[in-house]
């Protein structure tokens, strides 16, 4: 029951922010990135619903059209690390020896660089732009995803269901698929789901230091790294993009948590 | 007669974790334990005999409530006593031994430590002297090196000698009452023997009352003075053990005695053939872990090994834990190399590549029951995909796969449960789920390696009957691996019995059980207590 009702409040604040971020794709209030000096720190209410940021600009629109950046950079990153990390950590955790050795050193260098600091040298190479970000956070992220799924594997490559596909004759491949991957299932989801987060904030991080997606287009990220300076004079610059990534956070969270219980048989009945 | 625990009307009840309705897992029990004897308490999973014990030692699981009646211990309340009092009690005056050895020892902590934490905790005393008792104590219970114990972790032990440092540990304090739950269902016959003559000997020195705890009633007629059976959280029969036994008055406590293994009248043993599968000389080893940087030397578990299997004949392995049995099992059917020697299908080698045709007719021919039904089946597939699944490799159409799972399914007693989930069903039905799975293919030749042992005695007898009907049915031939003669004399038509890795004897079911030669085989037999009851 729980589990039911933390996906359904998943999915639909996922809902929301999803509709800004497609509608954002067609039509925005103002023009997001017009300048208005006239109108600057305009406090919410009135015909700028959530008022102005220090060029005059709608704060609004601003969020709207950041969400489709945010949402994109944030998919496309946790979809790569996903992908990636979970078949590397199929092929260690399941064939071991060379194949796991290898990964395990290429994985234990790029862990031992802070995500934030290979993404920035990594984006130094790409130059800023949204596809340099996915690239340099998926790579910085794939290790900690490959990890997970290691550990997960070589507990259950032990299950004698294992043994036992392999006695029924099926290849290797097929006893993966069928019997190793959906039982770690479990541990990739959350860990997926906390990257989704992970990927937001380091975006914005990534625009703080100027190379995140370049100005004036908004994200989440740079919106409230901007808003930092004007804090004491315009606190509704950070506090709206702020709502916008924990509604979203909170949103991928329970959403998570609902799928990992829809799809385990155990889960239900007890 | 001076009760020592006495179990008054005592019912226990689950709340409803969803439905609401609460769940009565004891139903207004009473019996009690006099001082100094040994009270067996019997019954199937989930009969209640292991909350009962619980309840005694102030132990219940979250959510269970006691509801009505109580346990008095030396004529002291314990249902309503104070978590200080009970911890007081705990250890001191009631001790418990648990089923499972592997977990219930901490496996950071040295033996020693855990024995002189439990010892000085209830009686204060210093290091050196709490130290000698332990030795002492783990010498009585028949440790080698019981000094060199003190600083050993207990991954260092096996499960038997785990057991009984167990039981060392609970009888350093001299408790008035062991709650033994299960203590030897985890270990071979001969193990089971050792530790369980340990325990008697060690509680009739300082006069301490055993609830012994099983779902074995070979056991019971061995070791037990009192009997209590109980079913259902009901209480069904209790008196003597002897009586109990010889003149049952219900019918359950009739069905559970039947349970009991007996032989079977032999069947003609299958017509001479050439065998199935046969492996010759055949060596496993293992790489042992080296110490620092050098590989260890690799250790023999398998020792020039010939046995064969002929088409329709169940050949049993016998042996206790560590005899090589499993092993051989298994590296039979492909699933650990093998290090010299070799195996035979059908009068001609296995090829080592995979892909080689005469390699797929030997894997699509060769099937293995595991001994555990609860890690055998994957938690993710209905029983119908589970059995349905050997069917795909045969390139048959999906939907006659599924109607030949649904034939089988129904052909082992589970018709209409394809659409369900291995966590939903019972342990002997599980059970029956890895059997369908073996079966469906048609192969010639399964292992299995202890298919019954880690079922109740009832549920073992019911699984026995369906292999030994699939077996005629289908004419497979077998490999049983099993540490249990009483199962073995019903299935079998040949037995081999393994020593450390070496074959010390074999012959027919009869001559091996009514004529053993080897003194080992002498030992399992009489550790074997299902048969020394049926006889």
């Amino acid at each position: 029951m729980r589990g039911r009702l933390n996906l359904w409040i998943g999915a639909f604040l996922l809902a929301i922010i999803l509709v800004l971020a497609l509608t954002a794709l067609f039509w925005t209030p103002y023009d997001p990135m017009a300048l208005d000096l006239r109108h600057r720190f305009l406090p919410p209410g009135g015909a700028n619903v959530l008022g102005t940021d220090e060029f005059g600009r709608d704060v609004l629109s601003r969020l709207m059209s950041g969400a489709t950046q945010s949402l994109m950079v944030a998919t496309f990153t946790v979809a790569f690390a996903t992908a990636f990390g979970t078949i590397l950590g199929l092929v260690s955790g399941y064939s071991g020896g060379m194949a796991d050795r290898g990964l395990m050193v290429i994985s234990d260098a790029v862990l031992a660089f802070p995500g934030t600091l290979l993404a920035l040298a990594l984006m130094v190479v790409m130059g800023p732009n949204v596809y340099g970000i996915i690239l340099a956070l998926g790579i910085a992220y794939t290790p900690s995803m490959l990890r997970v799924v290691r550990g997960a594997v070589m507990s259950v490559r032990e299950r004698e269901y294992v043994e036992s596909s392999q006695v029924i004759g099926n290849s290797e491949w097929t006893t993966m698929l069928r019997h190793v991957l959906p039982n770690c299932i479990a541990p990739i989801t959350v860990l997926a789901t906390s990257m989704f987060g992970w990927a937001i904030l380091a975006e914005s991080g990534l625009s703080f230091l100027g190379l995140g997606v370049p100005p004036p287009q908004p994200t989440w990220g740079n919106m409230l790294s901007t808003a930092r300076d004007n804090i004491d004079r315009a606190v509704w610059l950070g506090v709206f993009p702020g709502i916008c990534i924990s509604i979203t956070l909170l949103g991928v969270i329970l959403l998570g948590d609902g799928l990992r219980d829809k799809f385990d048989p155990r889960s239900e009945g007890h | 007669m001076n009760k020592l625990l006495e179990v008054h009307d005592l019912s226990i009840q689950a709340e409803g974790r969803r439905s609401g309705t609460p769940v009565q897992i004891l139903d207004h029990v009473s019996f009690e334990i006099p001082q100094g004897e040994i009270v067996a308490v019997v019954g199937e999973s989930g009969s209640g005999k292991t909350m009962s014990a619980r309840a005694a030692m102030g132990l219940l699981p979250r959510g269970l409530n006691v509801t009505s009646g109580g346990i008095r211990f030396q004529g002291k309340e314990l249902t309503t006593a104070s978590t200080a009092e009970m911890r007081k009690l705990r250890g001191a005056q009631i001790g418990m031994v648990f089923q499972e050895p592997m977990v219930s020892l901490n496996p950071a902590m040295t033996i020693g430590a855990q024995l002189i934490e439990a010892l000085r905790l209830h009686q204060p005393m210093p290091v050196a002297e709490a130290e000698r008792r332990a030795v002492e104590m783990l010498a009585r219970v028949q440790i080698r090196d019981p000094e060199g114990c003190l600083t050993a972790f207990p991954h260092q032990f096996s499960g038997g000698m785990r057991q009984r440092i167990m039981l060392a540990s609970v009888m350093l304090l001299k408790p008035q009452l062991l709650i033994a739950d299960e203590p030897t269902t985890a270990l071979d016959t001969l193990a089971q023997r050792e530790v369980l003559n340990l325990m008697v000997e060690l509680t009739r020195d300082t006069g301490t009352a055993v609830m012994l705890i099983t779902h074995n009633l070979g056991l019971v007629a061995q070791y037990a003075d009192r009997v209590v059976v109980m079913e259902r959280g009901k209480l069904v029969e209790t008196g003597k053990v002897h009586e109990v036994l010889t003149a049952p008055k219900t019918d359950y406590t009739r069905k559970l005695i039947a349970a009991l293994p007996r032989r079977e009248l032999h069947r003609a043993p299958p017509a001479p053939a050439d065998p199935i599968i046969s492996a010759r000389e055949l060596d496993v080893s293992y790489a042992s872990h080296g110490r620092r940087f050098t590989a260890g030397m690799p250790s023999k578990v398998v020792k020039g090994v010939s046995i064969s299997v002929r088409p329709g004949e169940v050949v049993a392995l016998v042996g206790g834990s560590g005899s090589g049995k499993t092993t051989l099992g298994r590296s039979m059917l492909g699933l650990v190399p093998h290090s010299g020697g070799e195996i035979l299908f059908r009068g001609r080698p296995i090829p080592a590549s995979r892909r080689a045709p005469e390699a797929r007719e030997f894997r699509l021919n060769c099937q293995l029951v595991f001994q555990d039904p609860f890690s055998s089946l994957d938690p993710r597939q209905t029983v119908l995909d589970i059995v349905a699944e050997p069917l795909r490799l045969l390139s048959t159409a999906k939907r006659e796969c599924l109607r030949q799972a649904e034939a089988m399914l129904a052909e082992v007693g589970l018709e209409g449960l394809g659409g369900r989930y291995p966590h939903q069903l019972s342990g002997g039905q599980r059970q029956r789920v890895a059997i369908a799975r073996a079966v469906v293919r048609n192969p010639a030749f399964i292992v299995a390696d202890e298919p019954v042992s880690a079922l109740d005695m009832t549920v073992q007898q019911q699984v026995l009957q369906l292999f030994r009907r699939l077996q005629t049915a289908h004419g497979f031939g077998c490999l049983f691996i099993s540490h249990d003669f009483g199962a073995v004399s019903q299935v079998s038509d040949r037995v081999i019995v393994m020593q450390a890795g070496e074959i010390v004897e074999q012959g027919t079911v009869s001559d091996v059980l009514d004529n053993p030669q080897h003194d080992y085989t002498k030992a399992l037999l009489a550790a074997s207590p299902t048969l020394a009851i049926a006889s």
